[in-house]
Formats: C-alpha cells, sequence, structure tokens
C-alpha cells in the first residue's frame, strides 16, 4: 500500500477540517471527501458557529476541554490573521445570562475563552429578567465563509471532493483502504446507530449590523449571535422531530425571545429561517472499528454525533481522527500479506 | 422670547432639543431657530466615528466628567427604547492598548464592564503590553443628527441656511438669547486664542466583521495620533490623526498611509477590506469645554449669549451633559428676566 487512500464521508464542518486534518499528518495520503450535501446545505451551515462548548454527558470533562482547546487556539490564530475575513472568523464578546444562578458557576471552558468574568451590577441591569451573567470574549465561525475557505485549503492540498450518496461504508472497500465517517446526522442511516438522535433546531438569520455583542440565555434556548452578515437569532431543541421545515409558530416565538434579550431586535430586516438536525448523541463517537465482512476486511473512523458542539470542538476531534486514521495505515501496513492498493 | 442656536452638528441640535424639551411649556413665547452654514451629513460630528470615549485624563476638569458620565447615563437608558436604531445608538466593546502600564481612567466606572485585558488577550496585539477591556456606546451622527432634526421640526424649531457673520446679526433681528455651538469656526465670531483645530481624518472601510473598537494610545504622541479601528453599523472607521493647529480640510495621502498601514499591522485581516470613503475633519480643541453665559451690552440693549463649544474629540461624549448644563444657563436668565418659575429639578 503505496499511497493510502482515504474517503471522508460528510462534508460539514467535521467532514472538511477532519480531511484537513488527514492531509496534515498524513501527506502521503490520497484523500477524498464524498458527502450528498455540501455547503451551504449541510447541518453545519445552519449553525452560527459560536465556540462556547456543548457538554457532552458521556465523554470525560477533560477530553471535551482539550478538543476545546485546540479548536479554540487554532481559530484564534487564524483571526489574527490577513486570512480571517475569508474563513469567517473573527472574535465576538459578549453575555451568558441566567434567570437562576447556575449550578456551576465556572463552566469547564471559562480559561479557554477570553477574559472571562461574572457580570456587574451595571451590566446585568441591561437583563431586568436575569439575575446572574458571565462576561466573556469568544470566537464566531461564520458558515458558509469556513466551509468554503476549508474546501479551498482542500482543494490545494489535492483533496478531491465528490458529491455522492454513500448508502453503505462497504461501497467504498474497494477504492478506499479506510474510510472515515464524518457523517454527523447521516450516521443514523449509514451505520445505523441508534444512539444517535436528532435534536432540531431553528434559527432566523437577520439583518440587524448594529448588533456587535452576542447574548445568550444560559439556558442554551435563547441566543443572539452576531456574525459577519447577520445575527443568529435562535432557537430551539426539539428532541425526536425530523423536520426540516420552518415552523413559522416557532418562528415568532423565537423572535419574542430575541427581542426581549436585545430590543433593538425589533428593527431587524430580511429574516431567514434556516432548520437544522443536530446529530445529537450522549458522547461523541471518535473511535476505529475494523468491519469484516466475507473474509475482507474495512478499516473505519467514526467521528460523528457532535450534537450542538460541533463547531466547539471540531479541530481537536478532527486531529484525533486524523491520529485514529495513522493507527489504521499502522495496522494495514502490518499486515502485509492483506496490503491493499 | 427669541433664541438662536448657532450651529447644527450634535452639540447645537442636542441644545436645542434640551431647552425646547425643557421650557416650551413654560415659557409660551419661546420660539427656537437653528442657524447653520452646514448641516447633517457635512458637519464635523458626521464625520465622527461615534464611539462614546473621552480622553485618557480630565486633566482635573471634573465638571467634564460628570458631563460625560450624564451623556452615557443619558445614552445607555435610550438603548431599549424603539428610537435606538433610527438615533443610531448601540452597544459596543472593545481595547484599549498601551505600551507601558498607565493610571485607570476617570470613566472607569461610567462604562460597563470595564477591567485590564489577560495576557492572553494581549497576545492579539504584539507591540502592546497592557490595555483595558469594556462595553460603551456608539452614537453615529449620520443617524444622530438626522433624529435630533425631526424631534426639533416636530417641535416647530425653524431651521435656517445661513452662515451668521456675528451675534450682533442676531440681536439686531430680534434675536433675544444666542446659543453659540460653532465648534471649530467659534473664533470667527469671538476671538478665541484657546480654541485650535485637532484635524483628523480616517477611512471608511467595508470589515463586517470587526465587532470590537480597538484604540492605541501612544503617550508620546498624543491623543488620537495612534491607530485606533472602530467598527460602525455599516462601515468600520480607520483613524489615528491628531494635529494640532492644522486648518486643512482636504484628505492627504501621507495620512492615509499612515492611517492605512498602521491599521493593518493592528489587525491584518484589515488588508482585505474594502475602502469606501475617506474624510478629514477639525476637531474643536480648548484645554477646557467652553460653557457660560456672556451678557452682550450696546446702551440700554442687553442681550445674552451662552458659549457651548470647544468640544475637541469628545463632542459625542459629552453632548448630552453640556446640552443640559446650558439648558440651566438659559434658565437661570429666563428667571432673572421673570419669564418662568424657578428651574425644574434636576431628573
Amino acid at each position: 500500500m503505496a499511497v493510502p487512500k482515504v474517503a471522508v464521508v460528510g462534508a460539514g464542518v467535521i467532514g472538511l477540517s477532519t480531511a484537513l486534518c488527514i492531509t496534515e499528518t498524513c501527506p502521503s495520503c490520497s484523500v477524498t471527501v464524498l458527502s450528498d450535501q455540501f455547503s451551504p446545505n449541510t447541518t453545519s451551515d445552519v449553525a452560527a458557529g459560536m465556540l462556547i462548548p456543548h457538554t457532552y454527558p458521556g465523554t470525560p470533562i477533560h477530553m471535551q476541554k482539550q478538543w476545546f482547546k485546540e479548536t479554540f487556539t487554532y481559530l484564534f490564530a487564524i483571526s489574527n490573521s490577513a486570512e480571517a475575513s475569508e474563513a469567517g472568523i473573527h472574535l465576538v464578546s459578549g453575555w451568558q445570562v441566567f434567570k437562576n444562578t447556575p449550578k456551576e458557576e465556572l463552566p469547564f471552558w471559562s480559561d479557554v475563552v477570553l477574559g472571562f468574568r461574572p457580570m456587574s451590577e451595571a451590566e446585568l441591569q441591561k437583563f431586568p429578567q436575569h439575575r446572574f451573567g458571565q462576561a466573556f470574549t469568544t470566537l464566531k465561525c461564520d458558515c458558509p465563509p469556513y466551509l468554503l475557505w476549508l474546501e479551498k485549503r482542500l482543494k490545494a492540498a489535492g483533496v478531491r471532493m465528490y458529491t455522492r450518496k454513500v448508502a453503505d461504508l462497504w461501497e467504498l472497500h474497494s477504492e478506499y483502504n479506510i474510510v472515515v465517517n464524518c457523517a454527523g446526522f447521516g450516521a443514523h442511516q449509514l451505520v445505523g446507530d441508534e444512539k444517535l438522535f436528532p435534536i432540531r433546531g431553528q434559527v432566523l438569520k437577520v439583518h440587524a449590523p448594529w448588533v456587535k455583542n452576542f447574548i445568550r440565555d444560559g439556558d442554551g434556548l435563547t441566543y443572539v449571535y452576531p456574525g459577519i452578515h447577520r445575527v443568529t437569532l435562535g432557537g430551539t431543541r426539539e428532541k425526536e422531530s425530523w423536520s426540516l421545515s420552518p415552523e413559522p409558530g416557532t418562528t415568532k416565538d423565537i423572535f419574542d425571545r430575541c427581542c426581549s434579550l436585545e430590543p433593538s431586535l425589533w428593527r431587524a430586516q430580511d429574516i431567514k429561517v434556516k432548520v437544522g438536525l443536530r446529530p445529537s448523541r450522549e458522547s461523541v463517537r471518535l473511535q476505529r472499528e475494523v468491519l469484516s465482512q466475507g473474509g475482507v476486511k474495512l478499516q473505519v473512523v467514526h467521528n460523528y454525533g457532535h450534537g450542538a458542539g460541533g463547531f466547539s470542538v471540531h479541530r481537536g476531534t478532527a486531529k484525533e481522527a486524523a491520529q485514529l486514521v495513522g493507527e489504521c495505515i499502522a495496522a494495514l501496513r502490518g499486515s502485509s500479506s492483506r496490503a491493499k492498493l | 422670547m427669541r433664541v438662536a442656536i448657532i450651529g447644527a452638528g450634535v452639540i447645537g441640535l442636542s441644545t436645542a432639543l434640551c431647552i425646547h424639551e425643557q421650557y416650551h411649556s413654560l415659557v409660551p413665547s419661546l420660539e427656537l431657530e437653528v442657524y447653520a452654514d452646514r448641516y447633517t451629513p457635512c458637519t464635523t460630528s458626521d464625520g465622527a466615528a461615534g464611539l462614546w470615549q473621552p480622553y485618557l485624563s480630565d486633566h482635573g476638569n471634573l465638571q467634564e466628567t460628570l458631563w460625560n458620565k450624564e451623556t452615557f447615563d443619558y445614552l445607555l437608558g435610550h438603548l431599549g427604547s424603539p428610537a435606538a436604531k433610527e438615533m443610531g445608538l448601540f452597544l459596543v466593546s472593545g481595547y484599549n492598548l498601551f505600551t507601558q502600564p498607565v493610571p485607570e481612567p476617570p470613566w472607569k466606572n461610567i462604562v460597563l464592564g470595564f477591567r485590564n485585558l489577560t495576557p492572553k488577550e494581549l497576545e492579539l496585539f504584539p507591540g502592546y503590553s497592557y490595555g483595558w477591556f469594556n462595553t460603551a456606546l456608539m452614537l453615529e451622527c449620520r443617524s444622530y443628527l438626522p433624529w435630533l432634526t425631526n424631534r426639533l421640526m416636530q417641535r416647530g424649531v425653524k431651521f435656517f441656511h445661513k452662515k451668521v457673520e456675528s451675534f450682533q446679526e442676531m440681536f439686531a433681528q430680534g434675536v433675544d438669547v444666542a446659543i453659540n455651538c460653532t465648534g471649530v469656526r467659534a473664533g470667527e465670531l469671538q476671538p478665541d486664542p484657546e480654541l485650535q483645530p485637532g484635524r483628523g481624518q480616517v477611512i471608511k472601510v467595508l470589515a463586517p466583521w470587526v465587532k470590537h473598537f480597538i484604540i492605541t494610545h501612544d503617550i508620546k504622541s498624543g491623543i488620537y495620533n495612534s491607530p485606533y479601528i472602530i467598527p460602525g453599523s455599516e462601515f468600520t472607521v480607520l483613524g489615528g490623526i491628531y494635529q494640532h493647529g492644522n486648518w486643512d480640510e482636504e484628505n492627504s495621502a501621507q495620512d492615509h498611509k499612515t492611517i492605512w498601514e498602521n491599521c493593518c499591522r493592528l489587525l491584518p485581516a484589515l488588508q482585505k477590506a474594502k475602502i469606501v470613503e475617506e474624510w478629514s475633519g477639525l476637531r474643536p480643541a480648548r484645554p477646557w469645554v467652553r460653557l457660560e453665559r456672556e451678557t452682550v451690552r450696546n446702551g440700554h440693549f442687553q442681550a445674552e449669549v451662552i458659549h457651548n463649544y470647544g468640544h475637541g474629540g469628545f463632542g459625542i461624549t459629552i453632548h448630552w451633559g453640556c446640552a443640559m448644563a446650558a439648558a440651566r444657563v438659559f434658565g437661570s436668565i429666563l428667571q432673572e428676566k421673570k419669564l418662568a418659575s424657578p428651574p425644574q429639578p434636576r431628573l
């Protein structure tokens, strides 16, 4: 196996960043991205892309923190470079406010973001329904610019990208040595993962360029995230709903909730409604698997199930997935009698 | 009682509104008129980015710090109102950067969330070793001045496009009180060697990914002679020029180069920003704001001038406090003329 052939299934933020990491750790690999959807039609394109981690109940906190830290550091460097606007990465400051004091005063990521501190009394006056708050500065990854920038870097690294619906990983075994499963919500069908469930999110993307700070209710349901051209207003967390169609009643509800956090939003214009299904799981599935069928083996690396936290940990999980790909290559080279070209 | 406000920048229009709001119901004969040769968008105020931020020190002028606070609190109170967008008013957070530790500013408790920068934050700004973070307000005059104008017109205030050559000219027409909000050209109405232009130049760019203001300071060069970046609702303003005594309102290619290179060094992402406009203006600089009454006598003819000019690079920052102070001076004039009962208590 002179040139390991790697297929990455999925072209959302996880698929593209994983493909990029693989080219970085394994320059001799041939990497191909296969997906039925590319930007602007991926789940990632709906997300605001705020670096505020979601906590996975099933993953050790130190690992989540490591993933977040790596992602933050990586994006921080881009935001500080001439590429920032093209990549869609920018710093944004704001507040997370709570109606009731949260159980943990300091989230695990408080020392990764910048300038984290409790809000002052004067700052809280802006939020009369909330009694406690945290102020900090974090990063935002605007989609689609970020995905398009990743695609550009992939092309420059010689990665090919094809629109193709992969119905079964075994379809790929004759063309590829290693398959990396970044199918996000698609993993439900692709590998039959019953632990993966949708959490439907509806958001509004509005024109309100005077909003420069983010505001998030600590319950995670209501948020105002200013992006480069639009402000994302959210949201919903509807379990077991598979509908990708916008609900007008929900739109009004989101708008009302966000306006009560930021009254100036009443003047927002050109409201666009989007829906995404968060590929949710108790823990991110980030592991190797060797599939076996009729004496044939297929090396698989899974990297899916990031739910509400995809952007926050994408680079960290991509790097780990790339390391697992490295292990697959070592395994393949080790079993030389089974070497595939 | 005819009152003429001379000057239609942020100082003139806000003073006019403040006086009308407080006295029109107490003085039925009150007639307010605004005279100016330049209206929005051609005033000095229009060119300013609109960030509320005083200078680093008030040089013992506690009065000015109080007026700054009054303005901030007044604007903060309007943030949640439906008028905010029309006023061009919104919150913005950002950074003040220094090459060495400096004392905290007198406005640290006026703004929201004032704190020192952490080492990680300073990594963003090579060459700067100390700084502050806070949340302040933006008041964009290309929205605020039209908003003030509309409020004034609704109240029946009349506007005249005219260059006033002297206070006498006003009084000869029957004006009882002239309010001098002529900014940098106040010296043309009455010589004032303390008043000097503080020339500034700015480049307006499209850089909507910039969400914070970044103001650098070079203690040696003085205020605003060090690059700054201020994100507006539509454009981002790049600046960093302060030339004392320079009356030239033309854009300078050298200043353009200075601003552009310094700001791009500060924020490399700006290299990809599209330049939309360039503008120069003259800050009406004075060691302290001239806000006082002057009685002009000519035989048994007596008229009053209220001066309200010399706000330098902090006109927007201080405007409402000064407008209220000017209104109080007006109130005492009315009291003397027995045209009004004692002034209303300060709200």
